[in-house]
């Protein structure tokens, strides 16, 4: 067995457990040495670690027998024994004698009374069944030869486990907060400085550990290890707990999941298509529609949320009637020129602009046999729209300053973001045209309100994205994307795709992947989107691969922290790395 | 007056004592700090020992109320069914006070909810005897229903009679103000040992304090 405590560089690892299976994981993640003790077996059962003072179970005898029959026949790295002094009915003697007799490589005092405050520590301390009495403990067993690991929170408490022969320390900076503790409200400094005093002239030689408080992370601890005098932590709830009920979690909701998710069916001739419907009843219904209406005639009306996939639709229902019209063409409405937009839709004769204006043929004119898309519908003022219900009713397009009338047969579909009611309200859309449009309305619900069709969306997607890089995405990833709300919609969730094959290194895409999803937005009921909203997601759309911040906190994370190393990585000066940390309020110890 | 004891010897047990077995091997001190002793499954034991046949005529018990383990239901019935009648919140976490109280209150480990779950053990038909500590605690176990009040005078340390005196006087007032807000309660005074309870009655013979007994720790070690 080998405890080191000459390399402050390197980052040291110990794990404290209550089962063989956490212990068995924590030997393969790298664990060092573990700590058995009765807390990891009571948050196995689902109590709190803190539980583990109560008298639930006889703590030595309970840990030993686990010891005995999960942990020490399975694990090849040291075990050490939490063992409590609290009850004055066993002898210490006795104590050690379990330890021994059951292959332990040590004992460490657990539960310990350091981190008991108040009147009942004196009490414990004046019936010989607290902290002194865990000193005697250790003694003890290093006089057997055993390896002793000492818990304690101060400076006074360190020293008497160095005098009475501890061969380790940790600090322990209180019980690791969770579900039903509160958060520990030292900061990481606080933290450091609290370490530092605690081990204030302790030998050099005796290899020291932190466990607990704010350390819920891998970079927290090595942060703190970093700044302070320890090399190492022991991670309790940290390395069980917390990522056990993460796990679960996920796992439990992947199978929920995958009843969601159909077999991949076979495609179209038209990716599009995979992406344009999905799984939901509501857009089977859709679906339904297009296939029965799309070769008809009658003008439609699709209504839905910015970015829902309104284009989409409209080019899935062209498509269906290619064999009836030979093209599509789109008008943007938001685009036409409020001064020339008649002309530009109906053309213009000769003169009409003036003397010697040229004659031009408009938008609708060449629309002969085609679809004609009308992009955000409310958008064309009032005169247009007027002179568009005309050419619906009549299929007559007559140019500007002409009287020659054209007849054309074309098919309109028009489409808006905003709603139905709102428009007729306000008067920005004429009712007549409307009751014209809505022969068949289609109204596409937000992605939020389509969530069991995001896995079929997202695999028709990834797979038409990632013809290279051949990416597939987990089921931990589809419930990641399920999670989040969308206020984007259908176009939100492709440039998210979009961005995680391009970061993602591996050929499955994982819900960590996505943790640049915002996580205000994932609960999803509590956001409403706004028009306001409209801009900023804008904005997220365009936002970079990797921000500036990203790029240096993980530089920063591979560097250790250190400034001067980081800064050479990533190719900048050292004053310019500490500007862009105090920017972008970067956590560096 | 009524003299109950809190003992561990089941052989000892009748229908006046409060019968917690995890309090064996422990003296006076010790029983106080019991509910960070942990030698064993409090209710785990006490349940077996009910068990056995020939223990049928205990009808009161102590309880670790905050064990996270208990399903409440489940155990009241079964007492219930093993004759006990009344239940008393012990060990108990009434002694706890600083930041390891207010760790131990955020995994439910308190006065407050060791009252509840007496509250839950009366509507199950059982009685409750409440162990408080301070006025806190009265006015919390009268406000869940709780009639029955043990008053513990603190942890067990050595005191010189002018302290002991002021340490009594601050008891007894805060006797009359819980039975001055809820006049039908029951009032009981622990004491460490039956010669603190013979001292107590001797230095408050004359008293007007209207208490209805004593429960005594009677030590196993």
């Amino acid at each position: 067995m080998n405890f080191s405590s000459d390399n402050k560089s390197r980052f040291s690892f110990a794990a404290a457990v209550g089962a063989g299976m956490t212990a068995v994981a924590a030997e393969k993640g790298g664990a060092e040495f573990l700590l058995l003790l009765n807390a990891g077996r009571l948050r196995m059962r689902g109590a709190a670690s803190l539980s583990c003072y109560l008298p639930l179970e006889n703590a030595n005898s309970w840990v030993a027998r686990i010891g005995k029959t999960e942990v020490l026949n399975k694990c090849k790295i040291p075990v050490l024994m939490g063992c409590s002094v609290a009850n004055p009915n066993s002898s210490l003697k006795q104590i050690v004698d379990v330890v021994s007799v059951n292959g332990f490589a040590g004992v460490t005092n657990f539960p310990t009374a350091a981190l008991i405050d108040g009147k009942i520590r004196d009490v414990l301390e004046m019936q010989n069944i607290g902290f002194n009495r865990e000193c005697a403990l250790i003694t003890e067993a290093s006089g057997r030869g055993l390896k002793t690991l000492a818990y304690v929170t101060n400076n006074e408490e360190a020293m008497q486990m160095v005098s009475a022969g501890a061969s380790m320390l940790c600090v322990n900076i209180g019980f690791t907060h969770s579900a039903t503790s509160e958060p520990s409200d030292i900061t990481i400094d606080n933290t450091v400085k609290i370490i530092d005093r605690a081990l204030r002239n302790i030998p050099e030689e005796i290899p020291t550990y932190v466990e607990g408080g704010p350390i819920v992370t891998p970079e927290s601890a090595l942060a703190i290890c970093v700044k302070s005098r320890v090399q190492g932590y022991i991670a309790g709830s940290t390395i069980d707990r917390f990522p056990l009920e993460e796990a679960i979690v996920e796992v439990a909701k992947s199978y929920r999941i995958i009843s969601q998710i159909e077999p991949e069916r076979v495609s179209g001739n038209n990716p599009e298509t995979d992406y344009t419907y999905g799984t939901s009843s509501k857009m089977r219904e859709i679906q339904n529609l297009v296939e029965h209406y799309s070769t008809r005639e009658m003008p439609i009306l699709i209504t839905g949320p910015s970015g829902s996939g309104k284009t989409a639709l409209a080019e899935e229902i062209h498509r269906k009637s290619e064999n009836v019209r030979s093209k599509m063409i789109r008008v943007d409405c938001l685009g036409l020129t409020q001064s020339g937009s008649a002309e530009e839709l109906f053309g213009s004769e000769l003169g009409h602009h003036g003397r010697g204006s040229p004659s031009h043929a408009g938008i609708l004119e060449n629309a002969d046999n085609a679809t004609v898309l009308f992009d955000e519908i409310a958008a064309l003022n009032n005169d247009l729209q007027t002179r568009l219900l005309s050419f619906i009713d009549t299929g007559i397009v007559r140019r500007m300053g002409g009287n020659r009338h054209r007849k054309i047969n074309c098919r309109v579909i028009a489409t808006t973001k905003e709603p139905i009611e709102g428009l007729l309200e306000s008067g920005k859309l004429r009712d007549d045209l409307y009751y014209r449009l809505n022969a068949l309305e289609i109204a596409i619900p937000s992605l939020a309100d389509r969530s069991a069709d995001i896995p079929a969306l997202a695999k028709a997607m990834l797979k038409k994205k990632s013809e290279k890089k051949q990416k597939n995405i987990s089921n931990s990833g589809l419930n990641a994307l399920m999670e989040y709300s969308w206020p984007g919609n259908i176009r939100e969730l492709k440039h998210t795709l979009t961005r995680a094959v391009l970061v993602s290194e591996t050929s499955t895409l994982r819900s960590s992947d996505f943790s640049f999803l915002p996580q205000i937005a994932h609960k999803k009921a509590e956001i409403i989107p706004t028009q306001e909203d409209d801009n900023d997601r804008q904005s997220h759309y365009s936002r970079p691969v990797i921000t500036e911040k990203e790029w240096i906190a993980e530089a920063l994370q591979r560097n250790r922290f250190r400034r001067g190393e980081t800064a050479d990585e990533l190719g900048i000066t050292t004053r310019t790395l500490y500007s862009k940390i105090k920017k972008y309020g970067i956590f560096s110890p | 007056m009524q003299n109950n004891s809190l003992t561990s010897d089941i052989n000892s047990a009748s229908s006046d004592t409060i019968f917690c077995p995890i309090l064996s091997g422990l003296n006076a001190e010790q029983s106080d700090c019991a509910a960070l002793i942990p030698s064993g499954n409090a209710n785990g034991l006490l349940i077996e020992n009910l068990s056995k046949k020939e223990n049928q005529k205990i009808d009161q018990v102590a309880l670790l109320c905050t064990d996270p383990f208990i399903n409440k239901e489940v155990l009241f019935a079964d007492l219930f069914e093993l004759g006990v009648r009344s239940v008393t919140n012990w060990p108990s976490s009434i002694f706890l006070d600083q930041s390891f109280s207010k760790a131990m209150t955020n995994i439910k480990v308190s006065p407050a909810d060791e009252f509840e779950c007496l509250s839950h053990a009366m509507k199950s038909g059982l009685d409750a005897k409440a162990f408080i500590l301070s006025l806190y605690h009265g006015r919390k176990a009268l406000s869940l229903g709780i009639r029955n009040l043990i008053v513990h005078p603190g942890l067990k340390v050595e005191l010189s009679e002018e302290a002991k005196s002021t340490l009594y006087e601050s008891i007894h007032l805060m006797i009359e103000t819980l039975i001055a807000m809820e006049p039908s309660v029951k009032i009981y005074i622990y004491q460490h040992s039956a010669e603190e309870a013979s001292a107590h009655k001797a230095r408050y013979k004359d008293s007007h304090l209207k208490i209805s007994g004593y429960v005594v720790y009677e030590t196993s070690v």
